[in-house]
């Protein structure tokens, strides 16, 4: 035995007392930096399932998958982010272009486990310690914030200067500038889950980015015979859950749609629709109105090979919405172009025949289905002092004479009453005609039904906008009229409903005019349906209701677009007549004779 | 401006552009040739004293790599950048190791993560991060992650994904149209 054997555990213990030079066990945790980047974490409440993440994944780290069974609804894939750690490089790029900015990485980067392969998972969905760590790397604390690029304005007519004439106020966009913005479409798809006729949207704007614009119109006419008329008036359901507008611009889908029809003098050309239709002989359906509910239902049942028969009141047809748009929105010259497209089509319309009960009895017997289109007619009756008075006149009427060749005298100054869209199209119209015009509303103007849009370009040509104004009557003051309101204050509904406007005090004002336009909305006017089909029919509110394929519960026959209840816009009722038109191909409820 | 970080380039014999300045802060231009040089005189007459960094652009679209020697003064309140283009085939940079002792690990790093040579840094041929790398140096912009990854690592766990404008599509029955363009292809 050496000497050394002896005193060595000796000299051991004299270190007791010293620091270890060993790492120390347990492990102590040593947190990431505050930006670090760790695992991924997902604010399932802000993620709309648009796979931008997974499509700038360099190393095919991220796939998108169904979470248990999860549909598409609309403005949301369904789908999220499946995250495997064994391909990702924490690049973090995956963050930076995230749509919502619900992507984020925690400042954790230590996890143990067995299982090589179970070294993924779906981020907010299954749970994670780091789920609800404040630190790590954000769009918020990012240099980048979030990389998109901006919409491409659209060029628009200054508003000094259009409120002088008719002409549109919209320019359209140059080919350079559709193709730019057409290819800031991410291709998500997620538009297609809010439009209404579920339109072919990323196909299109693709089509146009490539210059392929025939491509793009024959793509319209899969579920929409009316482009040209949606690309300048549509309520554009698809931009309001468009990725790309959380926290940039939406795309422009709407402009894109009218700048592909407008690079094309006849769109029956592109289509070829004058060849003969697909099939012939199939039957045939009585329409009754030829507003875009009806003409779609037109177009899609000549297509299939059905005789189409439209029959309208009017001498021309067009419904409301060709009609009571103004000029400056939507002209009418590109009415001519749309219909060529309905006649080669092989639709047969029949113009200034009004349709009564009798006649629908008969055509319940003569055709082998019958749509009704027949839209809202009247104007909803307003009840204050002095509504009987010349001079106050219901704009809804108004705007259906076209009033845009000035054949209407509407004075010096005008009162709009209402904040739809009726109202502002009135006020802008009077407004070019060469009144001032006052525009009064019950509510504020956050609460106005009219598009956005439409309200922002009537202040711009500076309508005086009077919201939260009570009327209380209307007094005849020499040549003029008197306008007498009084001022409201918004009261919260406990129930939890919009706010209601209360008068806040006695004190009333008074403004003259010379012709008030009434604008609170318009109703149906079902005195054409025979009483035996009326009452198989359910009727709330003046409106038919209608199965998931338009269909009435009465034998054969269908409705669709503002006559059933709805969004009551006119891409809701092309998809009306689309879907219609697709019941009555499938036949399932085509059983002939009424009787 | 620093008046001191000012006279680094107003007393220096060559051409310099300004990317950026800033209060207490100087970025410039050089051609690589006068590298060196502005390096040593703004270590021994400007007291830029500290090497913070050495970084690495890979400019492939003009085929450079461009160099960037971050030094900041002895009080810590002044920074000064100089930047130079440096052909990125064979790429060859003069080591400033005996300037400043730390650029031996900076450019040990650059060596492995691009392939950039310095010669006469003892230490350059050393595993820096990667341990017997024999590819392509993975920070240059022409090396291929997913096909590394794929070719190493296979694919060990299936990749599972889901379109979402398919998804989209096939649940609403988008696609069933009344009369598709058939002509149209998609």
């Amino acid at each position: 035995m050496k000497f050394t054997d002896i005193v060595s555990p000796f000299l051991a213990w004299s270190r007791a007392a010293k620091k270890a030079d060993t790492i120390p066990y347990p492990q102590k945790s040593n947190p990431g930096s505050d930006r670090y980047r760790g695992f991924h974490r997902n604010d399932l409440d802000k993620c709309i399932g648009c796979g931008r993440c997974e499509e700038i994944c360099q190393n095919l780290a991220i796939g998108m998958v169904q979470v248990e069974d999860s549909q598409p609804v609309k403005g949301d894939s369904g789908l999220r982010p499946l995250v495997d750690y064994g391909r990702c490089c924490w690049c973090a790029l995956c963050i930076d272009v995230c749509s919502t900015g619900s992507l984020s990485l925690s400042n954790s980067y230590s996890w143990t486990t067995y299982n090589a392969d179970t070294c993924a998972y779906i981020p907010g969905t299954d749970e994670k310690a780091w789920d609800h760590t404040p630190k790590g790397y954000s769009q918020d604390n990012s240099i980048l914030k979030w990389a998109g690029s901006p919409r491409v304005s659209m060029p628009a007519a200054r508003p000094d200067k259009r409120v002088d004439s008719f002409e549109e106020v919209i320019r359209g966009y140059s080919p350079e500038q559709a193709a730019i913005e057409a290819a800031r479409c991410i291709q998500c798809g997620l538009c297609v889950t809010a439009c209404p006729a579920h339109m072919h949207i990323p196909e299109y704007l693709r089509a146009i980015a490539d210059g392929d614009y025939a491509g793009a119109v024959k793509l319209f006419f899969d579920n929409n015979p009316l482009p040209e008329m949606c690309g300048k008036v549509c309520t554009r359901e698809c931009e309001s859950v468009c990725a790309m507008g959380y926290q940039g611009e939406a795309i422009a889908i709407r402009w894109l749609k009218r700048f592909a029809c407008e690079q094309f003098e006849s769109l029956s050309d592109v289509l070829a629709v004058d060849e003969k239709p697909l099939e012939q002989g199939r039957g045939k359906v009585a329409i009754i109105g030829t507003g875009p509910a009806g003409l779609s239902a037109a177009y899609y049942l000549s297509r299939m090979g059905f005789e189409a028969h439209v029959f309208d009141k009017d001498e021309e047809g067009g419904g409301v919405a060709q009609h009571a748009i103004p000029e400056y929105r939507l002209p009418a010259a590109g009415y001519e172009k749309q219909m060529d497209v309905f006649r080669k089509a092989g639709a047969h319309f029949h113009y200034g025949t009004e349709v009564n009960d009798a006649d629908i009895l008969k055509m319940s017997d003569d055709y082998d289905a019958v749509f009704i289109a027949a839209g809202l007619q009247k104007s909803s009756e307003f009840r204050i002092p002095g509504v009987e008075l010349p001079g106050v006149k219901h704009a809804f009427y108004f705007l259906m004479n076209k009033p845009e060749d000035g054949s209407i005298d509407v004075g010096a100054r005008v009162l709009v009453i209402g904040g739809g869209n009726v109202a502002m199209d009135t006020a802008r119209t009077c407004l070019r005609l060469g009144s001032e015009v006052v525009i009064s509303y019950r509510r504020r103007i956050v609460d106005m039904p009219a598009d956005e849009e439409e309200i922002e370009e009537a202040m711009e040509e500076s309508i005086d906008f009077r919201p939260q104004t009570i009327p209380i009557r209307i007094e005849k003051a020499g040549q003029r009229l008197k306008y007498f309101y009084a001022e409201a204050e918004m009261i919260d509904d406990p129930n939890g409903g919009r706010p209601k406007p209360v008068r806040k005090d006695d004190i009333e004002h008074g403004i003259e005019i010379d012709t008030v336009f009434l604008a609170i909305g318009q109703s149906s006017d079902l005195g054409f349906l025979p009483e035996v089909i009326a009452e198989k029919m359910t009727i709330q509110w003046g409106e038919i209701e209608v199965d998931k394929d338009q269909y009435t519960g009465v034998k054969n026959i269908y409705a669709g677009g503002d006559i059933t209840p709805g969004a009551g816009d006119i891409i809701t009722a092309i998809a009306d007549g689309m879907r219609a038109a697709k019941a009555i191909r499938d036949g399932g409820n085509l059983i002939v004779n009424l009787k | 401006m620093d008046k001191n970080l000012q006279r680094i380039i107003s007393e220096s014999s060559f051409e310099s552009d300004t990317i950026r300045e800033d209060e207490g802060y100087l970025h410039v231009r050089v051609s690589r040739v006068h590298v060196l040089e502005l390096l040593l005189s703004a270590k021994q007459r400007f007291d830029m004293e500290t090497l913070q960094l050495i970084s690495v652009v890979d400019r492939i679209e003009d085929a450079v790599f461009q160099l960037t020697w971050i030094l900041e003064d002895s009080g810590g309140t002044s920074v000064f950048m100089i930047s130079a283009d440096y052909p990125r085939e064979n790429c060859t940079v003069p080591t400033i190791g005996d300037i400043w002792p730390t650029a031996i690990l900076f450019e040990r790093e650059l060596h492995e993560m691009y392939g950039i040579d310095f010669p006469g840094n003892p230490r350059q041929n050393e595993d820096f991060l990667l341990e017997d790398w024999r590819e392509l140096p993975p920070m240059r912009r022409d090396f291929d992650t997913l096909e590394y990854s794929l070719r190493t690592y296979g694919e060990r766990r299936k990749r599972t994904h889901t379109d979402p404008r398919e998804y989209i599509a096939d649940s609403i029955d988008e696609w069933d149209t009344p009369v598709p363009m058939k002509d149209f292809e998609r």
